[in-house]
């Protein structure tokens, strides 16, 4: 295999001393004698092999990556060699660290940021990128009224294409949506609605146009500044005159036989279809290192970050003439751009596809009733936000004193409606402005509570969040505690397939197994079970005061009492969810900032992190410890890192 | 928006012989369609319905048959008046690396094979059709879900059709849009005109924007060209060129309201389906009725609970509908099932009905639904596939790999190949009959081999018996007509694979207890099939 020989001597700078053609690395040594008697190809004990490490290392390998990376990590955390065996000796420790260092996050001894990919927009992206293009409002609005209820989709959501999510997790992975067909036709369909709708905005038109009502006079020079004007928007910085030049032609040839509002619109529509409207293209300079990208090109990725939508008219002028690129114009525009409303997105597409809690609107199953789930959706969405809004620690996702509370019967938290000094604006503001005609009803925003009592705070203890957590009708312990073990502290597992079950006559410490505690208490005595449960279970019984609809429950329907208690692997124990939560804020701090900082990275970046991007998070984790775990620090350190600011085009 | 959404033929059209007297005409008409002649070009139809999440094996085996007599068992009892339309399929194997969990089981139920990509597939058995026969028709091949539910985590689970480029299909669950397809859009030749000029001018705006772009980008880009491509094909194969029988059937289609669960939305698919037949719109499709790990509910069955959940019902006893909740939804299927035949039977084709011109693969992609084997799946066939199929049978064959069967479905539609994926021959006893003679013969020698302190090894055919209070039992029968009951933990029988084995000979070593004067066998150490 030539490629494969190629690689090597391309890596061998990389492999450190002593590494030569016949000689065996120190690493690959310590793996042989420490690690292949349980894992090598034929024990595969937990299903890991490592024998296919010992060939040669290969950064562009996803599968061999992910095992090192597993190794690393196991090495590391010291979870392996298992507490039966010797450890192993710091030297041989820092051997495999380092080899992992030297061969995957370096490139030639350097940091650096990978391939840097072509991102299309996601559907969530387009509609928003449409809204503000043509300045229409393309959304279901938010009000309460029989004629929008709040879980019909959007004309646009119905007639595009629903996106998958990628392996970092989001829909905006750029891996993923560059794997499947763009849909042409539905795109197709979908800006033909959008311009109808623009089409009839008298308001919006003059916007885009420059000229209240074009009349039949307008002439060719003026149609040809309005197309130049839209495209420049459109394509967001991105030029090609052969492109543009195809667009105005397809006006010129559409203006014979029509009006020039017809002729234009469907010019308009060309430059819609057209890639550089699609695809956010950046300009490669063919580098194998990093360098900074352009001011449109660094608008484009400030506003699909922080608002998932393409960059308005103050990061256009500031592109235009470079000073984006200078690092307080940016800092500035970071600040006014979180003010602005449009930071939903933070809220609804980072946050509710992290969280999951976009499923309270797409999986029927959680339905109970327009009020109840709208209400109990919001708070979520309200609380996440909130964060941003004042600029909170995200540490308060999993305690806090406040909450958000929405206005339906049945769950009520104690403590009075209570103001904070919010620094940013409301964000539902825009999109709560009633069509005309349609009468509100009822619908209000959820309000901030200081809360006094012991059982609710942190994001995680929302009625939405306790109800995605759920079984249809009755709570799943095991199904909160992998939540929140995966969402929250970042240790994804997967559920078992060759565990058994616990039969129903089996007895703990002598006692048959009566209720719920008693059989995830089994689960810390049988070996098979230990591995993973000791770490779901304290978390998912530490919910169990909750019931499948978010209600707070001293007691089961059967009388039993509700017990929240639990040990924790390190033998932290806890009475009460507040507990729980106290041990998890202090115990698994440094996880779950990691896992929260690593997750909005990858959103940002629309990939999944990398070994590479380890000595990124690394600074982006230490800051965020330094000034008190605040969410706009995160925000901020994750703009100025290279990985967001740069391009780099081979791998 | 209007919320009328799908049509379905007005009911004289679905009374079989009603139709061809509501439309002399179309016999007459027939011949001048000109499909071409030869056998091959019988218009035949291909469907694939799959439903994840396995069976109750105990529910859905038919025990004690030949090929010609046999009882359906309780999940294919809404069959009995298809006993006639039908091939029931036995010991039909997927991938035996795709054995034990989720990750393979939907993939391979298509291609044949399970491969070291999770993202690039081979092209799927459909898809190798659909590049067939698929330039006939408007459409290239439906990929249909009826189920709501996805996997985030592991996207290629989603889906059963793969391009030739091994890519996922995308899969379509609106019926409304699945509508809106067919029977309006290209339909209309305004519509089909502007679209064309539109293409044309961003293809020619995408060239431009290739020749500036870096390589990287452009591999990217041409998903986009190819995009564009596949709409300008299906425009060329909207121009109705001169077929006035589906123009007048167009013209029957009626809406009805739209699906508000998943009852009604699996229907309104199969309609569809059907209907897409009638009209020749499309040869090709497949609808995943459930994802196979779905977390689907049934309320209007009053099953709340998630069918993945019912699915392991050896480790999830005690769910609420429990056992009983998991044959009831997959008894309903079998229903849905039968209601898709007698709908295409009630549709009049150029010659006789859709039926009798299309071939419609039932399935999984696993067996048992908590263990995930991948031996025996529940499979059955129907349609009258061109006089290519030989219906009203039971063919209990030795264990072949499901690529067989693919390769078989795929000659029947034209294509000629000799290979496929997992493949090892042509799957035989479809055309005619199988006239299998039993793989197995009790030659007498069924019997415990070794009996010493406690341990044992014995020979004997392994059967798996589920029953609402007792779901994990298995049974080794000798030749002298007892059995040894076989009761060992969940993790045992998973990680030796030992329900992967059930309907062979199998040599099984272990230890066994004496209860009641009976050995039951409480540790197995290996169990061979032979």
């Amino acid at each position: 295999m030539k490629s494969i020989a190629c690689m090597i001597l391309l890596l061998l700078p990389g492999l450190g001393p002593g590494l030569g053609a016949a000689e065996q690395s120190p690493v690959l040594e310590v793996l042989e004698s420490r690690c292949l008697s349980c894992h090598d190809a034929d024990t595969r004990k937990g299903g890991v092999d490592l024998e296919q490490l010992l060939s040669a290392p290969d950064p562009l390998d996803e599968k061999i990556v992910a095992l090192w990376e597993k190794v690393d990590k196991a090495v590391g955390e010291g979870e392996m060699p298992p507490k039966q065996k010797k450890p192993l000796t710091t030297a041989q420790k820092e051997q495999i660290a380092g080899w992992f260092e030297e061969t995957y996050v370096l490139k030639d001894g350097k940091e650096h940021i990978g391939e840097s990919r072509l991102r299309r927009l996601s559907r969530y992206e387009l509609i928003n990128t449409l809204e503000e293009l043509l300045r229409v409002s393309l959304k279901q609005p938010y009000v309460y009224s029989p004629e929008f209820p709040a879980f019909l989709p959007s004309t646009l959501e119905t007639i595009l294409p629903s996106d998958a999510q990628g392996e970092s997790g989001f829909y905006n992975d750029a891996a993923q949506l560059a794997g499947s067909r763009p849909p042409v036709l539905k795109y197709s369909e979908a800006f033909d609605y959008a311009l109808r709708i623009f089409e009839q905005a008298p308001a919006a038109r003059e916007k885009v146009f420059g000229f209240k009502g074009v009349s039949p006079e307008l002439t060719e020079e003026q149609a040809e500044e309005i197309l130049r004007r839209f495209l420049a928007r459109a394509w967001r910085g991105y030029k090609n005159a052969e492109s543009e030049e195809v667009v105005l032609s397809a006006y010129r040839v559409r203006r014979k036989k029509e009006e020039p509002v017809s002729s234009l619109l469907h010019a308009m529509k060309i430059g819609l279809l057209s890639p550089p409207f699609v695809y956010r293209i950046e300009t490669a300079r063919n580098k194998t290192l990093p360098y900074r990208v352009g001011a449109y090109e660094l608008a484009s990725r400030l506003s699909y970050f922080l608002w998932a939508s393409m960059p308005d008219d103050e990061l256009f002028a500031l592109a235009a003439d470079g000073r984006l690129l200078d690092g307080t114009v940016l800092a500035g525009q970071v600040d006014r751009m979180l003010k602005s409303p449009r930071r939903i997105s933070l809220s609804e597409d980072f946050a509710g596809q992290w969280l999951g809690f976009r499923e309270l609107w797409t999986n029927k199953i959680f339905y109970r009733n327009e009020r109840w789930s709208r209400g109990i959706y919001d708070e979520v969405l309200f609380f996440f936000d909130e964060l941003v809004k004042s600029d909170r620690s995200i540490l308060e996702i999993v305690d806090s004193d406040w909450i958000y509370q929405s206005d339906y019967t049945g769950v009520r938290a104690s403590g009075k409606r209570h103001t904070f000094d919010a620094k940013h604006g409301d964000i539902f503001a825009s999109r709560r402005n009633n069509p005309p005609g349609i009468q509100e009803q009822f619908y209000k925003p959820p309000y901030l509570l200081k809360i006094k009592s012991d059982q609710r705070g942190g994001l995680i203890t929302t009625v939405g969040i306790l109800r995605v957590t759920s079984a249809p009708e009755k709570t799943n312990p095991i199904r909160r505690g992998v939540w929140l073990l995966d969402r929250i502290i970042g240790r994804p597992l997967h559920a078992p397939e060759n565990v058994p079950a616990l039969s129903k006559s089996e007895k703990v410490d002598g006692k048959k197994l009566t209720d719920l505690a008693d059989i995830l208490k089994a689960h810390t005595s049988k070996a098979i079970c230990v591995s993973c449960h000791k770490h779901i279970d304290p978390l998912g019984l530490g919910l169990e005061n909750f019931d499948p609809f978010g209600k707070w429950r001293a007691s089961y329907r059967n009388k039993r009492p509700v017990r929240s208690s639990g040990v924790f692997p390190n033998g932290d124990t806890f009475k009460t969810p507040r507990q729980m939560k106290q041990i998890l804020v202090e115990e698994y701090r440094e996880p779950i900032v990691k896992n929260i900082a690593g997750r909005m990275f990858a959103y940002a970046l629309g990939r999944k992190l990398e070994p590479y991007d380890r000595p990124a998070l690394r600074k982006i984790c230490d800051t965020l410890e330094r000034d008190g775990f605040k969410i706009n620090t995160l925000i901020t350190d994750i703009i100025r890192s290279r990985q967001f600011q740069c391009r780099q085009d081979q791998p | 928006m209007s919320r009328e959404s799908y049509l379905i033929p007005r009911r004289s059209f679905l009374r079989g012989v009603g139709a061809a007297l509501a439309l002399p005409s179309l016999e007459i008409m027939s011949p001048a369609l000109g499909y071409g002649n030869s056998a091959a070009a019988k218009n035949l139809r291909l469907c694939v319905l799959f439903k994840g999440a396995g069976v109750n094996p105990n529910s859905w085996d038919i025990t004690g048959a030949t090929e010609t007599e046999f009882t359906l068992s309780k999940l294919l009892s809404p069959l009995e008046k298809n006993k006639k339309d039908i091939v029931i399929l036995r010991n039909i194997d997927a991938d035996q690396r795709a054995n034990g969990g989720h990750e393979n089981v939907t993939l391979t139920f298509m291609t044949g094979n399970v491969r070291k990509s999770r993202l690039v597939q081979r092209q799927s058995f459909d898809q190798v059709i659909a590049d067939h026969v698929g330039a006939a028709t408007p459409v290239k091949s439906l990929q249909l879900r009826s189920d709501t539910y996805l996997d985030a985590n592991d996207p290629s689970e989603n889906f059963l059709s793969f391009g030739a480029d091994g890519r996922a299909l995308p899969v379509e669950h609106n019926p409304e849009v699945v509508f809106n397809r067919l029977f309006k859009g290209f339909n209309n030749s305004g519509f089909r005109k502007r679209t064309a000029s539109v293409l044309d001018e961003v293809k020619e705006s995408y060239q431009s924007v290739v020749r500036k772009a870096s390589n990287r980008d452009r591999q990217v880009l041409d998903h986009y060209l190819q995009s564009v491509r596949d709409v300008e094909r299906e425009l060329d194969q909207f121009k109705t060129r001169g077929n006035p029988a589906r123009d007048s059937r167009m013209k029957q289609i009626n809406p009805v309201p739209a699906a508000a669960d998943l009852a009604q939305r699996t229907r309104a698919m199969l309609d569809l389906i059907a209907l897409a037949y009638w009209t020749d719109m499309t040869r090709v499709s497949t609808l995943m009725m459930a994802h196979t790990e779905t977390r689907s509910t049934y309320g209007f069955l009053g099953i709340n609970d998630e069918l993945h959940m019912l699915s392991h019902f050896v480790r999830t006893r005690n769910r609420s509908s429990g056992l009983s909740g998991y044959d009831k939804v997959n008894h309903w299927y079998v229903q849905q099932f039968s209601y898709f035949i007698e709908k295409l039977k009630s549709l009049d084709d150029d010659e006789g009905t859709v039926f009798d011109n299309s071939i419609v693969l039932f399935g999984s992609g696993i067996k048992h639904g908590d263990y995930h084997s991948v031996t025996d799946l529940p499979l059955v066939l129907s349609g009258g596939g061109g006089g290519r199929i030989l219906p009203g049978r039971y063919v209990k064959y030795p264990n072949t790999p499901n690529g067989n069967l693919l390769l078989k479905l795929m000659n029947m539609m034209g294509v000629k190949k000799e290979k496929y994926g997992n493949s090892t021959g042509i799957l035989p006893g479809i055309s005619e009959k199988a006239n299998l003679a039993p793989k197995y013969v009790d030659d007498g020698s069924w019997k415990i081999i070794q009996d010493e302190g406690g341990k044992l090894l014995v020979k004997g055919m392994l059967k798996i018996s589920v029953k609402p209070d007792d779901l994990n039992l298995y049974l080794v029968q000798l030749s002298s007509g007892e059995s040894l009951e076989v009761r060992t933990g969940f993790g045992t029988v998973h990680n030796l694979r030992i329900d992967a084995c059930v309907g062979s000979v199998v040599e099984l070593e272990g230890e066994y207890k004496v209860k009641d004067g009976r050995k039951v066998i409480t540790r197995v150490k290996r169990c061979k099939r032979l």
